[in-house]
């Protein structure tokens, strides 16, 4: 028996149409792995259903072409397609309220990932606007622009360390200056804002690792920066160095 | 490393990041700071001598890259300001867009990192010394030139020489033919070659010019052909002779009549297929040089007697040019003079009566002989604090020398004036135990003596003379004299006679 995968947020959808495809003569099994790198559970997949929008933290979210930007980019055979209750023209969406008679049919002339653009949008909150948003800009959405300013301000500061100037002065006269504590609230404000609409896409993993970093060094900004071991033993200036390495990685693709 | 001196001028919206790089880079540079296009520009009205501008692309909040509209403007206004764009943006079509408008290079602010922007603010700013140093030395290659060809301008408007010029201009149009410039020492023949490297075809392409009596003999073949590495002891690397340097423009030999038979069978190869071989090599090279010879030898006398190889001599002589001997073109003398005080009336820093005498001198050393006593009389005339180059201002030889006077008149010129035979007794010369503030007197004396009696003792004319302003400072010089040295006024009756109030002898 053939074997179509699928991504959903919710457990219903998927459940209300399962037999269906079983009746279609088709295995319909959930993508486990829903955060994933690319990893062997892609390798082995021939069709994915994105179910659209997301649905998480009880906002609807869009990113069915940030998946397909993924697909296209490591997994360019796998037969892409979305499904969901709006009404939407396009070869590879199945709309839920009206299934296709015959599916086998329905898969054949659905488009490769490389044949079409893009999806049509699916009505949630737009993850690529958002994606832009976080990388982009010069005001006060983009999270990477403010993360560079507190690594380069770290950077110095720890370049100040290597040079033996007193942590007290560095603190005084670059740190306060620079209002780093302040920087620090805003960045992990903004991260936690963008985080939820991030869940769910195929970084999702890196986005964790990104968290975790974050975390690590919290301590010394939430001690108000006046810590010169935390600054050193945390290794802020090498975390940061790495999460912004990270992020860029995916702002590559997806930003 | 850094240099404090350097001043780089900060342009962006964000005051913070002005502080960070100020901070970070507070050992090494100067900062000033600008935050939008109109504060930039009251910046660059107040000093224009930054060494680097830092750009930000973004100078406000409307996500427009304003920066990269300004590099062009920039670039053109201030060449000598290299820019670094410093920006958010790290897209490649931005930095290419950056790059093309003229900014020298890029940084992005999320790659802060001291080593790497302090290593790219150098490179920067040392590529800039370099430009501004190769402009310096561009200028100076071109002063140097300008100034060679001051030394070498062909000075000269007697029949004579006009002659010559007329005759180089039309050799010159003959950028193949090998010249022979004949003349006594010091006469101008290198002069000569390059008036006519500079009217001629080659005029773009080198101009070498070597002494061959100047170059040892066991080293002239190398010299002038090249030789490879290892071609003789000493020879560590390969190197290009003077043949290779002129290719494509004039090489002048001079002193031809100087060289020993080995390079004069070369030179005869060398002009029979325009080829040489550098020493140590295999293959010959083939050139395209004019060769302008030149020599104060009689080469077809050398030739009879078996020092210079009748067929080279039959080359050389395709066009011979003898440029005249200074005695016999003295009309040009006050031109030459006027050449090595420009800007100035040779008439007026040159004393009729010196004049005169340098005219009538017979000049052995010819322009060189002149152009060191130019140097001398400007010395003697500081050292008696003159304002006019006179008779004791001039070398001994010129002085004393009267020989040619006759020759001078004979010829046609201008009589000299009767200066050069005074009619007032001779002075009678310095006593050997005088001490040399007494000689300089007695020198000035002797000259205010006979000027008194030039002028028949009109003290105005007398000062004019001897470039005094007046006669008030006339007066002062002979006060002074007579105050310091009263023993030497016994032989100087005009003076003692026209300032009978100053000098005072006792009976």
């Amino acid at each position: 028996m053939k074997q179509v995968s699928y991504l959903s947020t919710d457990q219903i959808t998927p459940k209300a149409v399962q037999n269906w495809f079983e009746q279609q003569g088709y295995q319909f099994v959930p993508l486990t792995d829903a955060s994933p790198q690319p990893s062997e559970a892609f390798q082995k997949i021939e069709i994915l259903i994105l179910f659209v929008p997301f649905f998480h933290n009880n906002v609807y979210i869009s990113n069915e072409n940030v998946w397909k930007s993924f697909f296209q980019e490591h997994y360019p055979d796998v037969l892409l397609l979305t499904a969901g209750y709006i009404k939407q023209a396009h070869t590879n969406y199945l709309d839920l309220l009206q299934l296709p008679e015959d599916l086998p049919a329905f898969l054949q002339n659905a488009k490769s990932i490389n044949q079409f653009d893009r999806f049509p949008f699916s009505g949630g909150l737009d993850v690529e606007k958002k994606l832009h948003k976080f990388y982009k800009g010069h005001g006060d959405e983009s999270l990477t622009y403010e993360l560079g300013k507190i690594a380069r301000i770290i950077t110095m500061a720890v370049d100040e360390l290597k040079q033996a100037v007193p942590f007290p002065e560095i603190y005084k006269d670059l740190l306060i200056p620079n209002r780093i504590i302040e920087k620090w609230k805003v960045l992990t404000n903004r991260w936690q804002n963008y985080l939820p609409f991030f869940k769910g896409l195929p970084f999702d993993t890196t986005l964790q690792e990104v968290h975790d970093g974050f975390s690590s060094i919290a301590p010394f900004f939430e001690g108000g920066c006046e810590d010169e071991h935390l600054l050193i033993d945390l290794n802020c200036k090498e975390k940061l160095h790495e999460i912004k390495q990270k992020l860029e990685i995916i702002g590559r693709q997806y930003g | 490393m850094a240099n404090k001196n350097y001043n780089i001028l900060i342009v962006d919206d964000d005051a913070e990041f002005h502080q960070q790089i100020r901070y970070a880079f507070r050992r090494n540079y100067v900062f000033e700071g600008a935050i939008n296009q109109e504060h930039l520009e009251k910046k660059l009205k107040e000093r224009s001598d930054f060494d680097l501008i830092l750009l930000d692309l973004m100078l406000d909040d409307s996500n427009e890259m304003v920066g990269l509209d300004m590099i062009p403007d920039l670039a053109s206004r201030f060449p000598e300001i290299p820019i670094i764009v410093v920006t958010a943006d790290k897209k490649i079509d931005t930095v290419v867009q950056a790059m093309k408008q003229g900014a020298r290079d890029f940084l992005t602010k999320a790659d802060y990192d001291f080593d790497f922007w302090n290593k790219k603010f150098q490179e920067v700013l040392q590529s800039q010394s370099l430009r501004e140093e190769n402009k310096a030395l561009r200028q100076e290659v071109q002063k140097h030139r300008d100034q060679k060809q001051k030394e070498f301008t062909f000075i000269g408007e007697s029949q004579k020489i006009l002659e010559i010029k007329r005759i180089l201009r039309l050799v010159s149009e003959e950028p193949d033919i090998t010249v022979l410039i004949t003349g006594e020492t010091g006469v101008g023949k290198e002069v000569a070659a390059r008036f006519l490297h500079s009217h001629g075809a080659r005029k773009d392409k080198p101009f070498q010019a070597v002494n061959l009596s100047a170059i040892q003999k066991t080293l002239l073949e190398s010299t002038l052909f090249g030789h490879k590495k290892g071609a003789f002891t000493g020879a560590t690397r390969d190197m290009e002779g003077y043949f290779k340097q002129a290719n494509g423009g004039i090489l002048m030999l001079d002193e031809i009549g100087d060289i020993d038979a080995n390079i004069q069978i070369k030179l005869l190869r060398f002009l029979e297929t325009k080829m040489i071989r550098p020493v140590g090599a295999d293959k010959d090279i083939q050139l395209d040089v004019q060769i302008v010879a030149a020599t104060h030898r009689d080469l077809k006398d050398e030739v009879q007697k078996g020092h210079f190889r009748a067929d080279l001599y039959q080359r050389l002589k395709a066009m011979v040019v003898k440029i005249p001997a200074l005695r016999e073109r003295r009309a040009d003398i006050p031109l030459i003079l006027q050449h090595y005080y420009p800007g100035e009336d040779v008439n007026e820093i040159i004393s009729p009566m010196a004049m005169d005498k340098l005219k009538n001198y017979h000049w052995p050393g010819n322009i060189r002989e002149l152009k060191n006593a130019i140097s001398y009389m400007q010395l003697r005339k500081k050292i008696f604090d003159r304002k006019q180059i006179d008779l004791d201002c001039l070398p001994v030889e010129i002085q004393e020398f009267n020989e040619l006077v006759d020759t001078f008149y004979t010829n046609g010129s201008s009589a000299p004036d009767q200066e050069m035979a005074p009619t007032s007794p001779e002075s009678p010369p310095p006593p050997s135990n005088l001490t040399i503030e007494e000689e300089h007197a007695l020198i000035d004396l002797r000259k205010i003596e006979q000027s008194l009696f030039r002028k028949n003792k009109v003290k105005k004319d007398v000062a004019v003379e001897l470039g005094l302003e007046n006669t008030d400072n006339l007066r002062y010089k002979i006060k002074k004299y007579f105050d310091k040295h009263p023993h030497l006024f016994k032989d100087f009756p005009l003076i003692c006679e026209s300032y009978k109030r100053i000098v005072k002898l006792e009976e």
